[in-house]
């Protein structure tokens, strides 16, 4: 159906799938990326990285690199000591002072940035960072966060005070308390338990980070591009660290090719490369290669959870405890949020009357945590979806039964769980139903069917930022067409689309008259960036606002021209026009240009001028109060996802045969954009139990810092997905109803294959990733048990409410005899 | 990335000359799929590349007398399309062989610009290539300053990104032999992805006689050793069975305890890399019985 003919029918554009308008110059190859811009005089910055993850710097000598042919600068943090501050404090109660430009006396990973060479080539910036000479000594490298947690472990940020904090564990303070936990564990008739770890999946976007500072001196003003999903934060970061004024710096993101969470933040080579183009007064851009990704991007971060859960005999879930421990590298960035919010989201989609938390966010000379697609929550369902078929097994209850008997019901809501969730609508229940209707449960050898459950934050009102926004400005032109100016800054989301079609919408216009400029500091008002499946619900909540008021104001306009009341009004067809009536009334074309170039013809009291509004969306959310309890999210997307996974006992290879999602999205603007986020989520979490895992020696250095060796499955690696079911429960605290589409199918992935794993071969995975090598000896070793096992490690029996057992080691096993 | 001078020689004569002139600092490029890793990550940086793709001498594929002569930068393209060999009538299955084995390799793109000769002198233990060239007992022609000479290939692969080849040599061609006989070819491999090299692989080649028993064979494991490896305890053991009811899983048992894995990487050890063994020389009985 043309949009023309829809035009004339007035129906609605909300739930069209029209096809996104950014594809193609992405297809064509005209997206210009940052590595593609090509300023005059421009200049290469590659950044030299310590080799160690833990060691003093002693001494750092750059001439021999600045007597090198094309080199323009030379610098280290010594030299920028008094025009840079660490960053990270704009917002509140967030842990500081560890975010810098430069290791100074200690580096505290490997890939941490040491110095800089900007040449005019980048062969010749990397031929000056190789004649750097700079003499370390290494320190004992503390690489797994329980040992870094000990109390005799030195301390790796040693000169920061961090509130909260004890020893390694800079925040230490993260707990839940809801109910009476031990009452609740004592009376249950089963209790399961177990340590799940979850590896790192590290920033595997297609592009690479990248900046292009240009500063010009005559006017003061740095004009900073970046692959970033946050230009207002950046900016502000950047304005902060560098002493600007706001007014003059202006960040940009063009085109960027991916970020999933890992954009999403003020890095060091930023202000590096901001640094660079002020002191040479030239523009300078930082290309990050592959390996630096991998060594210094904030991937997933690894966690260990000990955790257990009660159920009574008829399948109901009274408690959940657990201890989470999440390495987060060797600089605070996102860490403890990811922990907070993840956990916190994680105990849903039930309403567990009695939870005992206690987190800690660990310091290690790994490279930092940061959010990465889920945020926190796939790792969270990880273990509790495994746990409540562990008890389920141990009742004899079906898996999908006991889950039905849990998850919050959509009749009930609006609902407020015992964790001060407040869930406005839901559909998880009919959501699993529809689920295990579409799966294949029948027996087949080494065939097995699992099941998982969550729910997902739509944006979140962040423990360290008291503030859950997005703003939208719209100006109609004087030939009809409207021009937006959208705060978020998409990466991949399609928002030029998804805009479009809201405000196109709400104006009663054609959608291609809707023109949509996001990622400009200049142009687009404030915003907190695109993350946490933010863009659809809040953005887009924020655009219909500031089109209602552009609508009331066209609308007051055409009543005075016409002599009718407001009432009588309404906006269809690009035109005001009398309620129902096709073809009357006054373009809105018209009414712009009276507004512009005949003031004498508006209303006493109407603006003259552009016709015009901005608007803002403060989501209402509470903030997390200290007993881990709130509302931080508006409200909560909802997957049901079941597995039909086969295993090859001789290679302990997996398959997925088949793979069913259920998901709640609310009322959905763009389905076939919504499909596509579903698909891809889909793959972030099959990819953390495919393979995806940054791993670190135990001298720190990674070793697999490439896609050689870092196993991102290809699209060939990936099961053949069937369309998603979705069960609308539209929101009722949204005006327009939209939930989060962004995450909600990479959380349950992790868990629904494990208990498919656990339902072919008997073996509980709790490690992620599950590889070949990992499955073959499970197998093995249960074979020589004579009883299913749970991997990698035993959970030897559990007697104390907080004291954990040391798990026992498997030896080496020959994997054939 | 180091800059480098660029060098297209349209003759053999002309390539050879180029490459001897500074062999230090100067490499040879095919399809450049292994070499340009290297070069950006400067783990090699030559002064001069001397591209082979204009040397038409070096891409033509010709048969005749027993044998089949490929060109070293004959690309996987150009086989897994059915192109290469389209003019060649082969007396055995040994193109049909290749073609499945080089069609499954990597993927399109890589498959596009990569070369068989490249993938040859690259030897890497995880390739393809050098594990089913040693199968079908190829020899390679190596031309220098001083003429052209042919080694087997158990003396062209060395070990781990070695070859018989000195600096200033090019390999001009592989010559497959092209057996009368029921000859029958067989390849199983393991990668984590669709798209990796092997942790594991095995090839087998049998020839069988009027009763369908065993006459002769070989058997080259890949990945986990160093250089492609020949199974000679296997290949007694499998001598006089007949190929119909050879029992796999002892075949399998057997490999398995003959073959000492050398090779274990960041993630996949020895051990598991050995353990595959047995699925794998199943599979590639399987396919040799199949295309019989
Ligand atoms: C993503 C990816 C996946 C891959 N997966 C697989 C796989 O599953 N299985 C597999 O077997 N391989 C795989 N490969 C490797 C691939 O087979 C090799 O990279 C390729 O075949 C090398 O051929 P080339 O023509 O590109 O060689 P080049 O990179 O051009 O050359 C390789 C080396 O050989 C030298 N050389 C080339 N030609 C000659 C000559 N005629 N004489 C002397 N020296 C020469 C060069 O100097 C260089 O040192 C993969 C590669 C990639 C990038």
């Amino acid at each position: 159906m043309s949009v023309a003919a829809d035009r004339a029918t007035g129906e609605s554009l909300i739930g069209r799938s029209l096809p996104r308008r950014e594809d193609l110059a992405l297809l064509t190859g005209t997206a210009v990326f940052v590595d593609d811009m090509r300023p005059a005089g421009l200049l290469h910055a590659r950044i030299l990285r310590s080799p160690h993850a833990h060691a003093r710097i002693r001494r750092i000598d750059l001439e021999p690199a600045r007597r090198l042919p094309g080199v323009v600068d030379v610098f280290c943090g010594a030299d920028v000591e008094r025009s840079v501050e660490p960053w990270g404090d704009l917002t509140q109660d967030i842990l500081t002072g560890d975010r810098i430009a430069f290791a100074r006396d200690k580096a505290v990973y490997q890939g941490q940035e040491v110095a800089v060479a900007v040449a005019e080539t980048k062969w010749q910036a990397e031929d000056a960072i190789e004649a750097i000479e700079v003499d370390y000594e290494p320190l004992e490298p503390l690489v797994d966060p329980e040992q870094a947690m000990q109390p005799d472990a030195p301390v790796i940020q040693d000169g920061v005070d961090y509130e909260g904090g004890v020893g390694n564990a800079y925040d230490a303070s993260y707990r839940i308390r809801v109910g009476d936990f031990e009452f609740a564990r004592d009376e249950a008739d089963v209790v399961v338990r177990a340590r799940f770890t979850t590896g790192c999946s590290g920033a595997a976007a297609l592009e690479p980070h990248a900046c292009l500072a240009d500063y010009n001196p005559s006017s003061g003003k740095l004009t900073f591009h970046s692959a970033t999903q946050m230009v207002h934060p950046l900016r502000d970061g950047l304005s902060k660290a560098l002493h600007l004024p706001r007014t003059q710096v202006r960040v940009v993101a063009p085109f960027v090719g991916g970020g999933f969470g890992s954009k999403g933040d003020v890095f060091p080579w930023e202000v590096i490369t901001a640094v660079a183009s002020i002191r040479t007064g030239r523009p300078v851009r930082c290309v990050l290669s592959r390996r630096e990704v991998f060594e210094t991007v904030p991937g997933r971060g690894r966690q260990v959870r000990y955790a257990e859960l009660a159920m009574r005999a008829d399948g109901t879930i009274t408690a959940y405890g657990e201890r989470v421990i999440f390495a987060c590298g060797g600089v605070s960035a996102w860490g403890n949020q990811i922990l907070r919010i993840g956990t916190q989201i994680g105990m849903l989609p039930y309403a567990i009357p009695n939870i005992h938390v206690d987190g800690f966010a660990v310091h290690t000379n790994t490279g930092p945590a940061g959010p990465v697609r889920g945020f926190g929550v796939p790792e969270a369902i990880f273990a509790k979806e495994q746990l409540v078929d562990m008890a389920a097994t141990e009742l004899g209850l079906d898996p999908v039964e006991v889950r039905l008997r849990n998850v919050l019901h959509g009749d009930d809501c609006p609902t407020v769980t015992p964790l001060g969730q407040r869930v406005d609508s839901t559909s998880i229940d009919r959501c699993l139903e529809r689920a295990a209707e579409a799966i294949d449960r029948s027996e087949a050898e080494d065939v097995g069917v699992g099941f998982a459950v969550c729910m997902k934050y739509t944006s979140a009102r962040h423990p360290s930022l008291d503030s859950d926004l997005a703003s939208v400005r719209i100006v109609l032109e004087t030939d009809g067409t409207v021009s937006v100016f959208s705060g978020d800054s998409p990466h991949g989301q399609g928002h030029g689309t998804t805009v479009a079609q809201v405000v196109a919408d709400a104006l009663g216009v054609g959608v291609e008259k809707v023109r949509v400029t996001s990622s400009d500091t200049e142009t687009c008002p404030f915003s907190l960036g695109t993350w946490g499946s933010r863009g659809g619900a809040i953005l887009g909540t924020a655009a219909r606002m500031a089109a209602e008021r552009v609508r009331a104001k066209l609308i007051e306009l055409a009543a005075h021209i016409l002599e009718t009341a407001p009432e009588e009004l309404e906006v269809a067809e690009d035109r005001v026009r009398f309620v129902g009536m096709p073809g009357t009334g006054l373009f809105i074309q018209n009414l712009v240009l009276l507004a512009a170039y005949a003031t004498h013809q508006l209303p006493e009291g109407f603006e003259p001028g552009p016709i015009q509004a901005q608007a803002t969306y403060d989501t209402p959310t509470e903030r997390e109060r200290s007993d881990g309890t709130g509302n931080l999210s508006p409200t909560y997307s909802a997957a049901a996802h079941a597995a039909r996974v086969e295993v090859d006992r001789e290679t302990g290879r997996w398959r997925v045969l088949d793979y069913v999602m259920a998901h709640d999205t609310g009322v959905i603007i763009n389905p076939l954009i919504v499909e596509g986020q579903h698909q891809g989520a889909f793959l972030h979490g099959y990819a953390m139990v495919f393979g995806e895992e940054v791993r670190w020696g135990e001298d720190g250095a990674v070793a697999n810092a490439g896609f050689k060796e870092y196993f991102a499955p290809s699209a060939a690696d990936l099961p053949s997905l069937h369309p998603t079911i979705e069960v609308p429960a539209p929101s009722t605290v949204i005006p327009g109803g939209q939930k989060g589409a962004g995450e909600s199918a990479t959380a349950p992935v992790a868990a629904t294959i494990a208990n498919a794993l656990q339902a072919a071969t008997g073996v509980r995975f709790c490690s992620l990733p599950i590889m070949p090598d990992d499955v073959k000896r499970a197998l093995v070793e249960s074979e020589r048990r004579g009883a299913p096992i749970v991997y990698p490690r035993d959970m030897p029996d559990y007697d104390g409410p907080t004291e954990w057992p040391e798990p026992e080691e498997f030896d080496d096993l020959e994997l054939i005899d | 990335m180091r800059p480098f001078e660029y060098l297209t020689p349209a003759g053999l004569e002309e390539a050879l000359e180029a490459v001897a002139e500074r062999p230090e600092e100067t490499a040879p490029i095919a399809g450049g799929q292994s070499l340009l890793l290297e070069l950006k990550s400067r783990e090699r940086a030559p002064a001069r590349l001397v591209s082979l793709a204009g040397v038409e001498a070096l891409g033509a594929v010709s048969g005749g007398h027993g044998e089949i002569r490929v060109g070293p930068t004959v690309t996987y393209r150009a086989i897994a399309d059915g192109e290469a060999f389209a003019a060649i009538a082969s007396r055995s299955a040994v193109t049909g062989f290749l073609t499945r084995v080089i069609a499954n390799i990597a993927d399109r793109a890589v498959r596009t610009m990569a070369t068989v000769g490249g993938a040859a002198c690259q030897a890497e233990p995880a390739f393809d290539i050098p594990v089913a060239l040693t199968v079908v007992d190829a020899g390679f022609e190596v031309a220098g300053a001083s003429g052209t000479r042919r080694v087997a290939a158990h003396e062209f692969f060395r070990g781990v990104k070695q070859t018989a080849l000195e600096q200033g040599e090019l390999l001009s061609a592989i010559v497959v032999p092209d057996p009368a006989g029921s000859w029958r070819w067989g390849f199983a491999k393991q990668g984590m992805r669709a798209h990796d090299a092997a942790l594991s692989s095995v090839a087998l080649a049998v020839r069988v006689d009027g009763e369908s028993r065993v006459e002769c064979c070989r058997i080259v494991v890949g990945g986990a050793v160093k250089r492609p490896s020949r199974a000679y305890g296997c290949e007694t053991w499998l001598i006089g069975r007949p190929i119909g009811e050879v029992e796999a899983e002892k075949l399998g048992e057997r490999l398995a305890a003959e073959v000492v894995p050398e090779l274990g990487g960041a993630r996949f050890g020895r051990e598991y890399r050995r353990s595959l063994l047995p699925a794998l020389v199943r599979r590639a009985l399987e396919e040799a019985r199949d295309e019989g």
